[in-house]
Formats: C-alpha cells, structure tokens, sequence
C-alpha cells in the first residue's frame, strides 16, 4: 500500500505538468487543448532526437525538447489558433484535435511505429524501509516539482505571469490597462510547449519512446485538470496528484489495464458532485 | 464648439454591431482640464461610444484624436499607453487577484520602466485618494463591495497618470453615500489636471461636478450645455424628467436614477 502511494505521487508529480499546461492556455485562451497528448509525444522524441540520434546527454537534450516544443506550440498558436480566434471555443478543441493528428503522423514519418528508448544508464532503485524508488522515479519527482516550483514564481510573482492571471480573468480589461494580448498568449504557448516537453521526456525516461506515449496519457490529464477545476493551474496540481494516486491504489484491486477507466470515474465522479472542479469555488465569476 | 484645446475629439465616428450602426456620424470634442458628461436616454449609443474611444469597439469610418494624436488605429492597449485611462461600467476590476496586484497591474504595463520608488508613489497617491483600499492589498478584489470596487477600478485607472480618463456610469449601482464620494474623486482627479469625459445617469449629481454636458439620442449628437443651463434646457428636461417641472434632485437618489434612465 505504501509503495503504490509512493508511485501514485510520483505519478501524480509527472500528471501535472501537462495538467498545469492544460489550465494555462484554457484559462487564457477559453479552450480545452487537445493536442496535449500529442504534444507529450512530441517532447519525447524531440528529446529522443537530440539524444539517441545527435547523441547529446540528456540532460542536455531534455531542455532542448522543451525549448523546442515551446518554438513549436507559439508556430502553432500563430499558424492555426490565431487565425479563429474569434471562432467559439468548439471551433478551437476541433482545431487542436487537427494538430494532434499532424503532430503524431509527423512523429511517425519521420520515426515509424517503432518502440525506441532514450540512451540513458540504468541504475539500481534506491531501498528504504522496504519501499523503492527507482532512480527515474527520483528524478520525476524532482524535475516536477522544480517546474512547478517554477511555474508558481512566473505566476505570481512576475509581470508576464500578472499578465496571464489578468488575461484569464478578463481579456478586454487586461487590454485597456496596457497588457499587450498577443505576446502574452505567446509566451502561455511557449510555457505550455515547455511543460508538455519536460513531461514526455519524463515519461520516456521511465519507460519507452513510442508515437503513443503521450496520447495515453490524455484522459488523466484533462480529468486532473477538470478535478482542479479548469483554467486553475494551482488546482490542475491537486487534480493530477489525486488522479496519481487513485491511479496507482486502484492497481491493488483491478488491473492497471483498467488504470484510465478509474480516472475517468473519479471525473466523472467530481462532475456530478461539484461541477466547478474541486478547487473551482476560488474564481470569482460575478 | 468650445475654445480651450481638444482632450479627447471625434470627428465623424460611426460605430456599431453586426449590420447596424448605433453610432451613425458623431463628431465631440472634451475641452481639456474640464469634465464633460455625456447624457442621453437608454439605447443612445453611449456605451458603445465610450467602448469605441476605449478601443474595444473598432469605428467603422471616423477619426479618434487623444490630445491631438490620432489614435483611431491604435489597440486598446497602445491607446492605454498613450495616456487613455477607462474604467468600464462593469467587471471593471481583476476579481480573482488582489487590490495591490490590481493596482500593480494598473500600473506596470504603461510605465514599463519604472522603478519600485515610482511605482510606490504613484500607488501612495491612489491611496490617498481612497483611503478605504489601504488596508486591503492582499484581500482578492472580487471580494469588494460595489462602491469599494468602484473605487479600485478607478484608482486602477488613474495610477498610470493618464492626461483622459474615461469614466462609464461611474455611480452605477452604488449606494447613495457612495455617489457622492465618487464623484468628489472625480471632481479632485480632474483638479490634478486630468480631463474627464464620463457617461453618467444621475445626472443632477453629475452636473454637480460637471463643466460642459453633452446629449446623445439615438447615436447622433443633440447638443452641448454649459454643465449649470443643463437640466434647465427644456428639451433635455422633456426627455429626461418626463416634462415635469420638477429639476431638484428627489430625496432619494436611487429614485432619481430611475428618473433619468426613463427616456
């Protein structure tokens, strides 16, 4: 019991970001990304490219993943979602649907269907009290908690960060008090790209690189961000670590086969008892 | 028209939603170091014209001058930048951040460079002007009160040091004590040497404050009064006061607003 809630945190920590990057451009841009997933993918084999195939040290190669994605995802907001911005927020989740399939057909033309793997050392798990922790394990958590860590001091703590509160609040308001709109949505996308990057390199260090990866990850990451109550990344943490550990504690009952039908009905769950999210009672919308 | 140099002038604006006009041809100018208050019944174009000034609302055909620049291009944004301050009639704060970070926010994306020290006292002097923000910086603004909200939302306006401020029903849905203070704050922002241009309903607390009135009906232009011969012009007592001869303000200022809305 203890080591599943061990791995559900772990596996909560790894939840939020995309979670977190979900809120963000939700609460900025008033539309569910569903290329989340895909873009998950897209961080994975960026990574995977500059390190198995350029053969860069992943610590080198994991911050050009993110830097990358983040290029991509402000190309995509000025490619795709800034020409409908005016279109209603459906119009948009379609849109984003169409930049999920681009994104992963392009992964698997330039890599096939292949299952591949980051060029990493394998390390013994550590061993405490009976519970283990795999070195990967560690090093999600840590790399977690430093973005989010990180992404909590640019909300709140600087002027792009008052720049998108203020935005997600009220865009026309935002507007008349000097908040240049378009770069601020910008650097939302390039935090956003960032995140989902840093997320799929932690996954594929756990595990495997493959043009699913992050696409199996969908269903938990909108029902942490929906749990958190939409558009709050600080409720999107909660979410994802809820969503972690439910995850992994269910494990011990039913098979993990059945992992993504236990998030979806702790959810739906959520939806029917308190449809703002469980933490959306903090924004104030009169 | 007036004498003094333009703050804020229209020439020729037409402005609206979808397929119609609401604002057909409007050409104004506000005198700067004055206040003009705009009146005009319900459905007038007066929210529209102020949302046009504001930036949020693009003209279809016209010129929009700040102080002389032509500014009809520009974003709400850069209109900000150019010394435009506006507080909307409603959700005029960030309800989910708190006052300071308001008041910061009101601040930091005109004056880009500013320093802490400046920032301070700009913020000192917004304090000053409504004291009852002081000891709730940290308190979210959507937990204000209506008056206390309007008074943020002005304060929002005026920390960046604009030469215009455009004010929208500034008393809207406050309280009678709150009306006066309000527009006390307006008649002392304006002495600083800020120029007003405000929509307003209660209007006989507004011609209080006022220099110069101006009357808007069905997007076109009526005319322009010293604030004093206002609501003595019989025209404008017809559409306003129902043609009685009633012009002091009732007892109760809530009334009165009733009053004037009743085209």
């Amino acid at each position: 019991m203890a080591q599943a809630l061990l791995n559900g945190l772990v596996s909560g920590f790894l939840i939020a970001l995309p979670a977190i990057a979900l809120s963000l451009t939700y609460g900025i841009l008033n539309f569910a990304n569903f290329s989340i997933g895909a873009m998950i993918t897209a961080g994975a084999y960026l990574a995977y490219f500059a390190n198995a195939t350029l053969g860069a040290p992943i610590l080198v190669a994991a911050p050009l993943a993110a830097i990358g994605l983040g290029l991509i995802a402000v190309g995509v907001e000025h490619g795709v979602y800034r020409r409908i911005r005016n279109a209603d927020h459906i119009t948009l989740l379609v849109a984003s649907m169409g930049v999920a399939f681009v994104l992963e057909n392009a992964i698997r033309f330039a890599y096939g269907a292949d299952v591949r793997a980051l060029d990493v050392a394998v390390a013994r798990p550590l061993a405490w009290h009976g519970l283990r922790l795999n070195h990967e394990q560690l090093v999600i958590a840590l790399a977690a908690l430093s973005a989010m860590a990180i992404v909590a001091v640019v909300l709140t703590r600087t002027r792009l960060g008052r720049a998108m509160r203020a935005i997600a609040d009220d865009a026309d308001l935002a507007e008349v008090r000097g908040i240049a709109r378009a770069r601020t949505v910008d650097w939302t996308w390039a935090l956003s790209g960032a995140l989902a990057a840093l997320a799929g390199v932690l996954i594929a260090l756990d595990g495997i690189v493959e043009p699913l990866i992050g696409t199996n990850y969908l269903v938990s990451v909108f029902a942490a961000a929906v749990i958190g109550g939409i558009g709050n990344p600080f409720g999107a943490v909660a979410g994802a670590l809820i969503i972690g550990l439910v995850e992994e504690v269910s494990a011990l009952a039913v098979s993990t086969t059945y992992r993504q039908g236990v998030s979806f009905i702790v959810l739906i769950l959520v939806l029917l008892l308190r449809p703002q999210g469980l933490f959306g009672v903090a924004r104030i919308r009169r | 028209m007036s004498e003094a140099p333009a703050a804020l002038e229209l020439v020729d604006v037409a402005a609206g939603y979808g397929a119609a006009d609401i604002l057909a041809s409007v050409t104004l100018r506000a005198a700067a170091g004055r206040i003009t208050t705009i009146a005009g019944p319900n459905g007038a174009g007066k929210s529209t014209l102020i949302k046009t000034l504001a930036g949020l609302l693009r003209p279809r055909r016209g010129r929009i001058l700040v102080g002389g620049r032509d500014v009809t291009a520009l974003s709400p944004a850069e209109r900000a930048r150019a010394g435009l301050g506006y507080v909307p009639q409603e959700r005029n704060v960030f309800r989910n951040l708190t006052i300071g970070e308001n008041l910061r926010i009101g601040h930091e994306f005109i004056h880009r460079r500013a320093s802490r020290r400046e920032f301070a006292l700009a913020r000192a002097r917004v304090l000053d002007l409504f004291p009852d923000l002081a000891p709730r910086l940290n308190g979210l603004a959507g937990a204000l009160s209506g008056g206390q909200r309007q008074m943020l939302a002005m304060g929002c306006a005026l920390i960046s040091g604009p030469s215009v401020l455009l004010l929208d029903e500034p008393s809207a849905g406050l309280s009678p004590r709150y009306v006066a203070t309000m527009l006390d704050a307006v008649a002392q922002v304006n002495r600083s040497g800020v120029s007003v241009l405000m929509i307003e309903q209660n209007l006989v607390e507004a011609m209080r404050v006022s220099h110069d009135a101006i009357l808007l009906v069905g997007g076109e232009i009526r005319g322009r009064w010293n604030a004093a011969a206002f609501l003595a012009d019989p025209e404008v007592r017809t559409l306003f006061l129902g043609g009685t001869q009633r012009v002091a303000a009732p007892a109760q200022p809530e009334r009165q607003r009733d009053g004037a809305s009743a085209a």
